[in-house]
């Protein structure tokens, strides 16, 4: 078999090396230059082809000086620490139930990944309902003997609703991250546990030793995950807030920002989207590298 | 080694066939009409079925929603099937005509068509930059606070709505917070009393009937959608500086400084406005449940004054079909008044402007224009003008544009009929002189989404106390603020 592949290695790849060449890297190199023009999205100003309408560097400065931006840029990062940590959290404490439970693993698994199939634009709105009502007419508000203020109207108010997206992003997505969670789980050795149990480790001084440093794998592709999905986030913000109360994250901001101005400017929502990638390519490529050291000395 | 070169040579060959489309293919049409009005979709594919049976020619249409129009239509125009007519806006030209596709009426070939181009009143011609001719206008729309007249004759014991709408027409802002108090307080309790419009006096009946038992408030009020406020509403304000779209375009920026006191009273009747909103089960109160979008969505606020829980609604004519989907005897009780602002003759800089004018129109506009591409062939062009002008012109094409697609035709006058009864009010409007233009059309993109309505919704609609001075001023600053930087040249 693996001689199979070595020798038809180059013609196995092409059908993906042409897709990936026409579909991302094309469009990546065209949009990076029309990033340095003022293209209006039918045409060029002031001139009928690209070259004729560059202005240097000009779209990048306003999107620096902008102040949307820069609030969706910070805003950004803010849901991303939020559901970052959100989402593995509960993923681990997920994965660990579901490993120890005997009977019907299968059916809790399978539950739990469930709403990973759902359109996440129209879970939004299913959501939303649930937030402005279901949280604050009755459960946490209205005439509930249960009064949580801070789990009422979440919609309203930029504080709260990076929770509201954050909780709705972790429902949607910890089922997916339980599972490589659980699959790292699967690999640890039951001997290491027995032989701690033996020199009397206690359950959290087995956790803390065995099962963190060994789960460092599946933290890796977890956190890469999360990180980058966090940061992309887009149907939880158009479903939930809109960018209403100050919420427009990075995503939303780019969708929208041709809508915000006659003609529209794509040239400036170009250069937007390539702050973006290099943003996310940034982080992913410094998140990657430390994890990966990490898992070295474990 | 052969074999392998041979296959990659295939799949190489297949991936490009598969991504290159299918070539070279003959266009199995003779017009290609891009659409911008999702609601007549439907009716012109009969329309453009009925044309082919005509003329033997075939017409492609393709609809897009307002939203995505745009995005669809760049892509769409580019492509080798391109629209050879399309659908744009007075705002939207801008970029057409700059991209060279927005073809001027001196480059028609058909000849009726060209007359029915220089035809089109200068109010509702097309232009760029105060040149050109550039389109054929869809339709007129237009919008005010929409009552049910069934209910406002029952509640005021009168036989006819003439001489109310008249008289309301005529009457000054204070008046109309009369009127709207003594509504409510017989809508809450049931408590008759009076009020004076043009100084005439109306009497509101004791205790609730059949009809007006399942009123909650005066007013439905779409609180979450803060477009219904930002666009429409703002025009309010906007019409007191700027007379037309065009105007807009060509004033200094500065002059959005005489936005600030009208903007700041408009806050104020919104202030007015939402203490008297309807809800399913009982008065809805400012507060965070007024944006909540389950209770305060567009389609609750049309369904409230469909099912006669709201007397009035600051709206287009086209809801007429909505409401009509609810609730036929609603829908043909309709009617539309002015939307009442309480600016002064001080406030307002349009020249020959004044508050009573203002307070007795509408606005009315066109919404979309029918464009020919510019950069179609000869034949492709002449083609798609004699569709144009088929479905503008003839006795068929003007049959779906009133009774199908129920547009108020740009050319109407007062022998038009239609089966809406506010389109007929806005023709009325339009004949007695009555009606305000559409400047918000030019506002700054964005302006009424992502400032003006953003801060009502955000800061005054969840706010159930009285909205401070220092807060209204601030909201008029930033509206100022982002108008001004949204004019600027970029």
């Amino acid at each position: 078999m693996e001689k199979y592949y070595k020798k038809w290695f180059k013609v196995l790849i092409i059908p993906a090396l042409v897709l990936f060449v026409v579909v991302i890297l094309v469009p990546f190199i065209m949009g990076l230059t029309y990033s340095f023009t003022a293209w209006r999205g039918s045409y060029f100003k002031g001139s009928e082809h690209w070259w004729g309408a560059l202005v240097g560097i000009t779209n990048y400065l306003k999107v620096f000086r902008s102040e949307k931006f820069l609030s969706a840029l910070a805003y950004t990062l803010k849901f991303t620490v939020v559901a970052v940590v959100m989402k593995n959290l509960v993923s681990l404490a997920l994965a660990l139930m579901v490993k120890n439970v005997d009977k019907g693993k299968g059916l809790f698994r399978t539950i739990y990944f469930f709403p990973n199939l759902l359109g996440g634009l129209a879970m939004g709105f299913v959501w939303s309902l649930i937030f402005q009502n279901i949280f604050s007419t009755v459960l946490f508000g209205g005439d509930s003997p249960i009064q949580i203020p801070f789990l009422c109207d979440m919609l309203q108010d930029p504080n709260k609703a990076v929770f509201a997206m954050a909780i709705m992003a972790t429902w949607q997505s910890a089922g997916y991250m339980l599972l490589i969670y659980l699959n790292g789980l699967n690999n640890i050795s039951e001997d290491l546990y027995e032989a701690a149990a033996i020199d009397g480790a206690t359950a959290w001084q087995r956790f803390r030793y065995i099962t963190l440093p060994m789960l460092m794998p599946s933290f890796t592709i977890v956190f890469f995950l999360t990180l980058s999905s966090s940061f992309k986030v887009l149907d939880e913000n158009l479903a939930l807030t809109n960018g209403n109360f100050g919420t427009r994250m990075l995503s939303l901001q780019i969708l929208l920002s041709t809508r915000e101005s006659t003609p529209a400017n794509y040239g400036m929502a170009q250069a937007q989207a390539v702050i973006f990638f290099v943003i996310i390519a940034v982080i992913s490529i410094a998140q990657v590298m430390i994890t990966k050291r990490k898992e070295i000395e474990a | 080694m052969k074999a392998r070169k041979v296959a990659m040579l295939l799949v190489l060959g297949l991936a490009v066939i598969g991504l290159s489309g299918c070539g070279q293919k003959k266009k199995d049409y003779d017009v290609y009409f891009f659409n911008g009005k999702s609601e007549i979709a439907e009716s012109l594919e009969d329309a453009c079925k009925t044309y082919e049976e005509e003329t033997g020619k075939k017409v492609k249409v393709f609809t897009v929603g307002t939203v995505e129009g745009n995005e669809t239509l760049r892509s769409e125009i580019k492509s080798k099937d391109y629209p050879t007519v399309f659908a744009t806006n007075s705002i939207g030209i801008e970029e057409w005509k700059s991209a060279g596709y927005a073809l001027d009426a001196s480059g028609l070939q058909n000849a009726d068509l060209k007359e029915l181009y220089e035809n089109i009143p200068e109010s509702m011609r097309l232009e760029f930059e105060g040149e050109g001719n550039y389109g054929v206008p869809y339709n007129i729309e237009g919008y005010g606070l929409i009552g049910n007249k069934e209910l406002l004759m029952d509640i005021l014991s009168l036989d006819t709505i003439d001489q109310f709408k008249a008289d309301y027409q005529e009457a000054g802002y204070e008046e109309f917070q009369a009127m709207t108090e003594a509504l409510d307080l017989y809508i809450q309790s049931g408590t008759g009393g009076a009020f004076t419009l043009n100084g005439n006096t109306y009497t509101v009946r004791d205790g609730k009937s059949d009809l007006t038992k399942d009123l909650t408030g005066v007013f439905a009020i779409a609180g979450a959608e803060k477009w219904t406020y930002g666009n429409h509403y703002g025009n309010f304000p906007i019409s007191a500086v700027y007379g037309t779209v065009y105007d807009v375009r060509e004033a200094d920026p500065e002059k959005a400084e005489e936005l600030r006191t009208p903007i700041i009273k408009s806050l104020n009747e919104l202030e007015f406005a939402t203490q008297f909103a309807a809800g399913a089960d009982g008065p809805v109160e400012r507060g965070p449940q007024f944006i909540n979008s389950t209770v305060t969505g567009y389609d609750q606020a049309i369904q409230m004054l469909a099912e006669r829980k709201a007397l009035f609604i600051k709206n287009g004519n086209w809801i007429y079909s909505s409401v009509a989907n609810i609730s036929e005897e609603t829908a043909k009780n309709l009617f539309m008044l002015p939307v009442k602002v309480s600016l002064e003759d001080e406030d307002i800089t349009v020249d020959g402007l004044a508050a009573d004018q203002m307070n007795r129109s509408v606005p009315e506009f066109v919404s979309q224009y029918y464009v020919i591409n510019a950069k179609a062939t000869d034949e492709e062009r002449r083609e798609a003008e004699d569709f144009v002008y088929w479905l503008n012109t003839s006795e068929v094409g003007m049959d779906y544009i009133i009774n199908k697609f129920a547009f108020v035709p740009f050319n109407a006058d007062e022998n038009t009929e239609l089966d809406n009864p506010l389109s007929n009010d806005l023709i009325e409007y339009k004949v007695n002189g009555n009606i305000l233009a559409n400047p918000f059309d030019a506002a700054p993109a964005s302006w009424g989404l992502e400032c003006y309505g953003k801060y009502i919704m955000e800061d005054l609609f969840t706010n159930a106390e009285k909205w401070s001075e220092k807060e209204k001023e601030e909201i008029a600053d930033q509206c100022i603020a982002y108008w001004k930087s949204g004019m600027e040249e970029w």
